[in-house]
């Protein structure tokens, strides 16, 4: 189709007729500022098609302020190689007139024939309006509104579809979207938009699983029932075929008999249980006896042990008296040993005492000769001191001496009355004119002697006696005293006194002059440190001593000329003490054993004797038979216990009494659970048939029948929706898929032309179109996916450009006349784009007329065609 | 000179599931109806008894009104009715009967069988050798004992048993209860009254069983009917004579429809049926669309006239022609989709893609007639 001329006359700012003439075939730009005309021309060439010429809705195409005005629109076009022309009158005088190859139609018809040709529709009533448009709403672009494609799609989907289909040979359907929409409007009562059971198909599924449940419930009860009578049955049979002839009886009358047997076996068991004692006893008897007879034989052998004692102690006891003079002896030779010793000893002494003395004298002489050198010095000195020295010379006392006489003294007065206490007497009473020689001493008359030491009784005419005083307490007494009165004889010679008394006297005489004398000598030592008095008193002192100790040795006995060493003698002696000591006491133990050897040995004989005397007796005898007789009537009668206790375990063992006792339990039991079975069923036959009776009344086969009957209603009334609703889904998922076919075969020559252009401005890229051929998705090679309304305003013009023209080459193919009109278009592209764009343009522009409306002829100076300018082509006319 | 009426499978309270409620309620009901029905034929023909074999209840726990309509659905005839139990109401510990006779519903002229033995009616002349189960199932011939019964002499012997006859009746019997097809013959019997098969059946000169009055199957087998016997004497053979007593007969119809005269056909195939019927109709082949619509409306008219019609067309194909898809504009794709269901239909005999079919041939025409409008 290609628009040849327009003219226009009493259109807004186009009073005056005004021609567009020499249009060409591509494209025709016109450029002019804003209200030079642009959109009036636009505005009147929709209206032209769009419009009913009867239409009043076109009054803003009169000129401003004129409503008497009748616009009037005139196309010239070529269509198919030939000439049609289009003459518009609006408002007053309408007409319409359309020159066609054919003729010239009027009025409705020609509009009609319009319509048809360039595939759009008028409205009903009042201005037409976007939904009308079609093809032509498309393809003609108002300013901005390049960018708005769906709408425009949408319009012109069915005559675009009709067009595709008529170009596919017939696949699109006239009734199809219509019979979908209803499909889905059924499939809606019963299903989800996602194709599950809706709330109505729930519910009437929900029905269906609650009455089979109802139904399950109803038949277990049935079942339950029925169960219920076959126990009754099963009871009632087992009572009149058990319980009639009650057989516990029976079993009672066999426990009764099995404890009667029970019974006599017990009493034969205390029978047993009292000869067993009877025997317990026979044994213990005989036992007992035995023992008797036992202890007879093991009298016979202690009275051997008692005479085996007897020999060993009368052995025991003359073994101790052999003893006996060895003993003696020993005692005898330590006697006289000591004896020797005593003697040697008071020799010792008094040898000693000797030697003493000549020492002194020797010692004193030899003094008295340096004292003689000296005293002619020390005359003078000694003159004071002579008197005392002489007095003193008189009183020499030797303390050492006095200390042993006064503890010979004290000694010898305890030993004393040691000796009165213990000594025996001898108290005598002798015949007038008798006399005795008592240790050498005669007595006559009466008296009385301690007997201290052995002592020797001559009876003249008679013989003598020998005491020996008892205990050596006495003896050794005796021997102390003796010890003790040498001591104190020697003591007392060396103090050249008789008694105690006057050496004490002249001790105590002795001190008080040598006090004196040293009181002297110091004042002599004073006056003449060697005074000579002192030595004269000395010397004559030492005279003194030499005259008394000459007198002493002359009081003593001469001795032997070598006399035993008085320490060595008195060791002896005492030696001989300890020896003599250990004799006696070797003595006294020897003779205390010797008397309990001798007591033994008469124990034992006793014992012996005692034993043997009564080991010996009749009485004895005649006993040990009675025993064994005995013993033998007890063995006889545990034979016959024995024999008779077996014979009753026989008897009880034939019995049995724990069988039987398990027989009474048994056959008791038995007969008190069937007694007690019998019971229960009864009880059991009387319970079922209440509940049973109950249950009857109930109707339980009705109710499940009618359950069943709602049951299977319900089921069927499922089944039948349940398979519409599948048939539903069915079908319309076969109408979509169906329609998704045939549009994807229809995408595909749209496809094609939009890829063409879009190769221009995107290399690579590509643009998806929907179902409804609409543009969805563009998917660029670096950018990726992005749907329309996401791209920047400028990329959504060019794509609405793209589209339009994309259509139109579809058109084309199909035949159908195409005019491009872009009123102002692309004024938000950037140059670089807009470059691309212009290539597309031209390109398009060499299939299909296009006429091109701007304000900015600098932008499309190199678009390949003149620009005609509105305002020149205005004031030309 | 003994007439007496053979009846048997009454299966009072059986209740009818497959049916619409109010169907059903009415079939059920017109058991007991039937039973009013034998009364006034035996008051009728003046019989000297009437002897039910078995299965007078169709269970044992029906409710008690049930029990009491049933026997007073008997009150026209007061002549003795002996009854049997059989499996469906066997004398069990609990039962039926024991129920019934509790509620003191059971009227001094019926007589109930309720264990083995020998029953004498001496005012009849007439010995009755029951057999009633006593079990719900037994494999036992309970008829055995009869060979061995004796009666007072004089009296005519007719056996009252309910169960299957072995190796006479088809294997789909009801019970597994055996009955020796001899038994009249060694029990020495003038006459065996059977019951438990539902249709009308002899077995040999002196064996029947009656059926049941009423039926309550689609089993073409001759129910509906009770028997007239009439023996002359002991060693007569007995005159039986079936007597049709049954309301509603129930009628399975199949039908094989491919052209629009096999609708025509069928049409006068069901306007032979008697009134008042229960059919079962089972179509099957290929209509096209008038044809279809031509059954549908033949289908809703017979409904009106019997008592239940249930109708089973899934095998039947709706295959729309080249003028049916033509006049309804079924063009361009949907015009595909009628044709991939047409070949899903017919090759894979599937009844979803027929009923999908079926809802787009109403759609597209209601479509048209919109459109036409």
């Amino acid at each position: 189709m290609k628009l040849t001329q327009l003219v226009v006359q009493d259109v807004r700012q186009f009073r005056q007729p005004f021609t567009l003439n020499n249009l060409t075939s591509g494209i025709n730009l016109f450029v002019g500022p804003n209200e030079s005309g642009k959109s009036t021309l636009v505005s009147a060439i929709r209206a032209a098609f769009f419009e009913r010429y009867k239409s009043n809705a076109v009054k803003d195409l009169q000129p401003w302020g004129d409503s008497a005005a009748t616009p009037e629109v005139s196309l010239s076009f070529e269509w198919q190689g030939q000439p049609w022309q289009l003459d518009k009158r609006f408002l007053k005088r309408q007409r319409c007139d359309l020159k066609t190859p054919d003729g010239t139609l009027n009025g409705d018809e020609a509009e009609e024939q319009l319509a048809e040709l360039l595939g759009y529709r008028f409205s009903g009533r009042g201005a037409s309006k976007a939904e009308n448009w079609g093809i032509p709403g498309l393809l003609w672009v108002e300013q901005g509104q390049v960018q708005n494609i769906n709408q425009p799609v949408d319009h012109a989907s069915a005559q675009l579809q009709s067009v595709l289909s008529e170009q596919l040979g017939g696949v699109a359907s006239s009734q199809g979207d219509a019979l979908i929409d209803r499909i889905e409007a059924q499939s809606r009562e019963l299903l989800t938009a996602t194709g599950q059971p809706n709330k109505y198909l729930k519910s009437l599924i929900q029905a269906d699983d609650d009455a089979q449940a109802d139904v399950e419930a109803k038949e277990a009860q049935l079942r339950h029932y029925n169960d219920q009578v076959d126990e009754l049955g099963r009871l009632t049979q087992l009572q009149s075929e058990q319980d009639r002839n009650q057989p516990w009886l029976a079993m009672r009358e066999q426990a009764a008999q099995a404890r009667q047997q029970l019974d006599e076996a017990r009493q034969w068991q205390q029978q047993q249980d009292n000869q067993t004692q009877t025997l317990n006893e026979i044994s213990q008897q005989i036992r007992l006896t035995r023992e008797r007879l036992q202890s007879f034989a093991e009298q016979s052998a202690q009275l051997e042990q008692r005479a085996l004692a007897r020999e060993q102690a009368a052995k025991k006891y003359s073994a101790c008296e052999a003893r006996k003079p060895a003993l003696k002896k020993t005692l005898e030779s330590a006697t006289r040993r000591e004896q020797d010793a005593r003697q040697q000893a008071q020799i010792a002494r008094q040898a000693s005492r000797i030697q003493q003395l000549q020492q002194e004298y020797d010692q004193l002489q030899g003094q008295a000769g340096q004292l003689e050198e000296k005293l002619s010095k020390s005359r003078a000195l000694n003159s004071t001191l002579s008197e005392l020295s002489q007095s003193l010379s008189g009183l020499v006392v030797d303390t050492d001496a006095l200390k042993t006489l006064r503890a010979c003294e004290q000694k010898l007065s305890e030993l004393k009355i040691q000796q009165a206490a213990l000594a025996g007497r001898l108290t005598f009473d002798l015949q007038d004119g008798q006399q005795i020689e008592v240790n050498g001493d005669v007595l006559s008359g009466q008296g009385e002697q301690a007997l201290l030491s052995r002592t020797k009784v001559d009876i003249a005419g008679v013989g003598s006696m020998t005491f020996e005083p008892g205990g050596h307490d006495l003896t050794d007494l005796e021997r102390q005293t003796e010890t003790m009165t040498a001591r104190r004889d020697a003591a007392l010679q060396q103090l050249a006194v008789d008694t105690l008394q006057q050496a004490e006297r002249a001790a105590e005489r002795h001190r008080e002059i040598t006090q004196d004398i040293h009181t002297q000598r110091e004042q002599l030592a004073f006056y003449a440190p060697k005074g000579i008095e002192d030595l004269i008193r000395e010397q004559q002192q030492l005279q003194e001593c030499l005259g008394r100790l000459t007198e002493q040795r002359q009081e003593l006995p001469d001795l032997p000329d070598r006399p035993t060493d008085s320490i060595d003698a008195e060791q002896e002696l005492d030696d001989a003490g300890h020896s003599l000591k250990q004799a006696e006491a070797d003595w006294n133990a020897f003779q205390l054993e010797l008397a309990e050897a001798h007591q033994r040995q008469v124990n034992a004989d006793n014992e012996w004797q005692s034993l043997s005397d009564q080991l010996t007796s009749p009485e004895r005898e005649s006993l040990k038979e009675k025993t064994q007789n005995d013993l033998i009537d007890l063995q006889a009668r545990e034979a016959r216990f024995k024999q008779d206790i077996e014979q009753l375990q026989a008897k009880i063992s034939a019995a049995n009494p724990v069988l039987l006792e398990q027989d009474i339990q048994r056959l008791s039991q038995s007969a008190e659970s069937l007694e007690s079975d019998a019971r229960e069923r009864s009880r059991q036959i009387d319970r079922l048939q209440t509940l049973l009776e109950q249950a009857g009344a109930t109707g339980l086969a009705e109710s499940l029948e009618d359950a069943r009957l709602i049951a299977h209603q319900a089921h069927s009334r499922r089944v039948e929706l349940e398979r519409r609703a599948n048939a539903l889904a069915l079908l319309l998922d076969e109408l979509r898929h169906a329609r998704h076919r045939l549009t994807q075969k229809l995408q595909a020559p749209l496809q094609k032309h939009l890829n063409h252009y879009l190769a221009l401005l995107f290399p690579g890229a590509e643009l998806t179109v929907d179902d409804q051929l609409r543009p969805s998705q563009l998917h660029r090679i670096n950018t990726g996916d992005a749907s329309m309304d996401v791209l920047s305003y400028g990329a959504q013009e060019q794509m609405g450009l793209i589209c339009r023209l994309a259509y139109a080459d579809l058109l084309k193919e199909a035949g159908r006349p195409t005019l491009i009109i872009l009123d102002d278009a692309l004024v938000h592209s950037d140059r670089e784009r807009l470059d691309q764009m212009k290539r597309i343009l031209f390109d398009a522009a060499t299939r299909h007329q296009v006429l091109l409306f701007s304000c900015h002829p600098e932008n499309w100076r190199d678009l390949g065609v003149a620009a005609r300018d509105l305002q020149a082509l205005k004031a030309s006319q | 000179m003994l007439t007496f009426l053979h009846t048997a499978d009454w299966q009072i309270g059986r209740q009818y599931n497959r049916f619409e409620a109010e169907d059903a309620a009415i079939l059920a009901d017109a058991r007991l109806t039937t039973i009013e029905r034998i009364a006034e034929l035996a008051a009728t023909e003046r019989v000297d008894a009437v002897l039910v074999a078995g299965d007078v209840f169709d269970a044992q726990t029906v409710s008690d009104r049930i029990i009491h309509r049933t026997f007073d659905a008997m009150k026209a005839y007061a002549g003795p009715w002996i009854m049997l139990p059989g499996n469906h109401d066997a004398a069990l510990a609990e039962s039926v009967w024991t129920r019934a006779q509790r509620l003191n519903a059971v009227p001094s002229n019926v007589h109930l069988l309720l264990t083995p033995g020998s029953y004498e009616f001496k005012e009849l002349g007439v010995a009755v050798l029951a057999a009633p189960l006593t079990q719900r199932q037994t494999h036992a011939d309970l008829t055995v004992p009869f060979d061995n019964l004796e009666t007072s002499s004089g009296l005519i012997r007719i056996g009252l048993a309910h169960g299957s006859v072995s190796g006479i009746l088809p294997d789909s019997v009801d019970s597994p209860n055996p009955i020796s097809p001899q038994r009249a013959q060694t029990a020495g019997l003038s006459y065996l009254a059977l019951g438990d098969w539902h249709g009308s059946k002899q077995i040999d000169e002196r064996t029947w069983y009656s059926g049941t009055p009423e039926p309550e199957r689609f089993r073409n087998n001759d129910a509906g009917n009770v028997l007239k016997v009439t023996i002359a004497n002991a060693q007569d053979l007995p005159k039986v004579s079936q007597i049709p007593i049954a309301q509603h007969y129930w009628i399975e119809h199949e039908a094989t429809l491919t052209v629009a005269s096999d609708v025509d056909e069928l049409k006068r195939q069901l306007e032979a049926l008697p009134d008042r019927s229960v059919l079962n109709i089972r179509l099957q082949g290929q209509l096209d669309l008038n044809s279809h619509q031509a059954l549908q409306s033949l289908l809703s008219a017979i409904s009106g006239r019997h008592r239940s019609v249930q109708v089973h067309q899934q095998s039947l194909q709706l295959v729309p022609t080249a003028e049916d898809l033509a006049a309804i504009h079924a063009d361009g794709y949907v015009g595909e989709v009628i044709e991939s269901l047409k070949q899903s239909q017919q090759q894979a005999d599937n009844e979803l893609a027929g009923e999908a079919l079926m809802i787009l041939a109403r759609e597209l025409q209601s479509l048209e007639q919109e459109d036409t409008e």
